[in-house]
This record gives structure tokens, sequence and C-alpha cells, in this order.
């Protein structure tokens, strides 16, 4: 379930990668230990289990990043996050095309939708 | 290509990006398909902004509950209508069909990475408000004047009480129209594509070029 209240999960394929689950299972360890001892992993420094997190993102950001430019890839990340989409995807430059007619729906009434977004705009007839 | 050319930065309307992703089925799908097939063949970058985003799944949102509605029989009731708008059922449909629609659209656009860039902790100064409200205390609109008609079988009716046929209403440029174009402007954008022909009012006005299609 997303924080939108949609079942987002069921909707969208969520494959998970091996740093998915290496970061998944950090903060899970992380999340109990800090239960259980408090302040202990604090001052291990480098080696605690919130920097090995942090460390497996950053790795899963180089691999992943690495063909995308550091520039928009956080960018893309956050806004996949919104709609629970996978933190793993590849590059497609072909998706520009597939975009096309790609919202399906139930009914083959002709729309405008330049119409109806300046009605949004105007919020007119209401 | 010439590698010394600058890409151009296109911050395309809400309009192109729900138009496209309708397919042709929408009135302005080739026009909007112009759009994206000189993204291909220049070698463009579409700027995608999150309050466009925000606005194309409101659309989506509203077309997705037309269909349901115009694919109910004629003479419906409304009575049946307002059962319908208040079960459960009736939001989760329109809800999950709208968000997987607009699940796919984000996907395939967050891995294009040739053509589409997204903004990244744009932070928007308060100043654009007031460039907008001084640029729309120097504009006026236009009066226009619309015939009633039935949103389910599109025939022109007067009004079964009084008569009346038509109402008069005021069309202009708005607070939305405008804040599109500060954020384009914000976010570097070289040009500006609408579909929406009330933008011509302030193509040559404000910083960035207006492209009418």
């Amino acid at each position: 379930m997303s924080s939108l209240g949609c079942k987002l999960d069921s909707l969208v394929p969520q494959p998970s990668s091996f740093f998915e689950t290496m970061a998944n299972l950090g903060r899970l360890i992380g999340d109990l230990l800090n239960d259980i001892y408090g302040k202990i992993t604090k001052p291990l420094g480098q080696f605690s289990l919130g920097s090995i997190l942090t460390q497996t993102e950053e790795m899963q950001r180089q691999v992943l990043g690495g063909s995308f430019g550091t520039e928009t890839f956080n960018s893309r990340l956050s806004l996949r996050a919104i709609f629970g989409l996978s933190s793993s995807f590849e590059d497609n430059p072909k998706a520009i095309e597939q975009l096309s007619g790609s919202v399906k729906r139930a009914t083959k009434r002709k729309t405008n939708v330049t119409r109806l977004i300046r009605n949004m705009r105007d919020y007119d007839g209401y | 290509m010439d590698t010394n050319q600058t890409v151009e930065k296109v911050y395309i309307d809400t309009n192109i990006l729900v138009s496209y992703t309708l397919g042709p089925d929408d009135d302005d799908y080739l026009r909007a398909k112009n759009v994206f097939d000189q993204a291909i063949r220049d070698n463009h970058t579409i700027m995608i902004s999150n309050f466009m985003l925000t606005e194309a799944l409101n659309t989506l949102r509203n077309v997705i509950t037309e269909d349901k509605y115009q694919s109910l029989a004629h003479g419906v009731t409304q009575t049946a209508l307002i059962a319908m708008a208040d079960s459960v059922e009736f939001k989760e449909v329109i809800a999950e069909e709208s968000m997987k629609s607009f699940s796919n659209v984000v996907d395939l656009m967050t891995r294009d990475t040739q053509h589409f860039k997204f903004e990244e902790n744009t932070k928007y100064d308060g100043v654009i408000f007031q460039n907008s409200l001084a640029l729309l205390s120097g504009l006026f609109g236009i009066f226009r004047v619309y015939r009633f008609r039935c949103d389910k079988c599109e025939q022109y009716n007067p009004c079964s009480t009084c008569g009346t046929n038509s109402s008069i209403v005021y069309k202009a440029i708005n607070a939305p129209d405008l804040l599109h174009v500060q954020i384009a402007q914000t976010l570097g954008c070289t040009k500006f594509v609408t579909m929406d022909k009330g933008f011509g009012a302030i193509d040559g006005i404000v910083q960035i070029p207006i492209t009418v299609l």
C-alpha cells in the first residue's frame, strides 16, 4: 500500500534488485538494533549499519545512475517512489514512442483535452 | 547534429502530454505528437515539471470519470448518478484506473533519459507570483457566449423553465497558465509549447518564447 492510499503494489510490478534487497535488509537490522541498543550504532562511525546502508544506496546510485548521469537520477527516483515504481530501472530511449496512446480507456469517446484543461483552469460552469 | 549546438530544452503544457498519452482518440493528438516527434528527430529535451504532472494526474482522473459517465445509457437519472458518485466501488475504480495509467506514464518518462528531464529540488522565488499578478493586471481577456448543451447527448437545449439558451463567460489567461510559464522560465527552458490558443496573448510579453500549436 503506498502513502497515497492506492494499491499500487498490486498494479505495478515490483522487481527487487540485489541492492534493494541489501538496503531493505540493512534498514531492517538497523531499526532492530536501534530499538535494542539505542546509541550503540552511532559510535561505530564508518562501520555502523547506517553507514553501510548509505554506502549500499550510494553504490546503487552509482551503478544505476551511471547510465543516467547524476543530474536527474535522484529526481527520477523520487518521482518513481511517489507512484510506487521500482527504483531499479533501465534507460529506454524508445519510451517516448511507447508513451503515445499509453493510457488505456474504457470507451472510444473522442476527447478534447485542451478544452478540458482550459475548463479546469477556468473552473467555469460550476 | 552539430556538437556545438545547444540542446533545446522545451517545456510542454499539460495538454500536450495528456493528449499524446490518450492517443488518436483525442482531437489534438496529432498536434501533440509533433512535439514528441520533433524531440526525437532534433534531440530536444522535454522538461517535465512537478506542477505539470500534478495537473496531468487530475486531468486523467477527469477523463476517466467522463468515460464512465459516457458509457452509461442515455436518460440516466440524477438519483442514479448520485448513488454512483457516492459508492465506494465507483471511487475505487476511477482511482485505480487513473493511477495505473498515470504510473505507467511516469514509468515510461523516467526511463527515457534521452528525451525527458525532471526538475530536482528547484527553489522558486516568490517574485514569480508577483510577476504573474503584474502581467495579468495589464491584460484583459475576452467574453464568449456558449449555448447550453447536454453533456450526454451533446444536443443544444434551452432551459426548460426560463427559456434561456446561452450564457456569457469571461475567458482569459489565468493563474495556472502564468504559473506554468514562470516555472518554465525558472527551469531555464528555451521554449514553451502549448495547444491552448489563450497563451498567444502573452507571447512576446514574457521572456520565454511561446509556441501555440
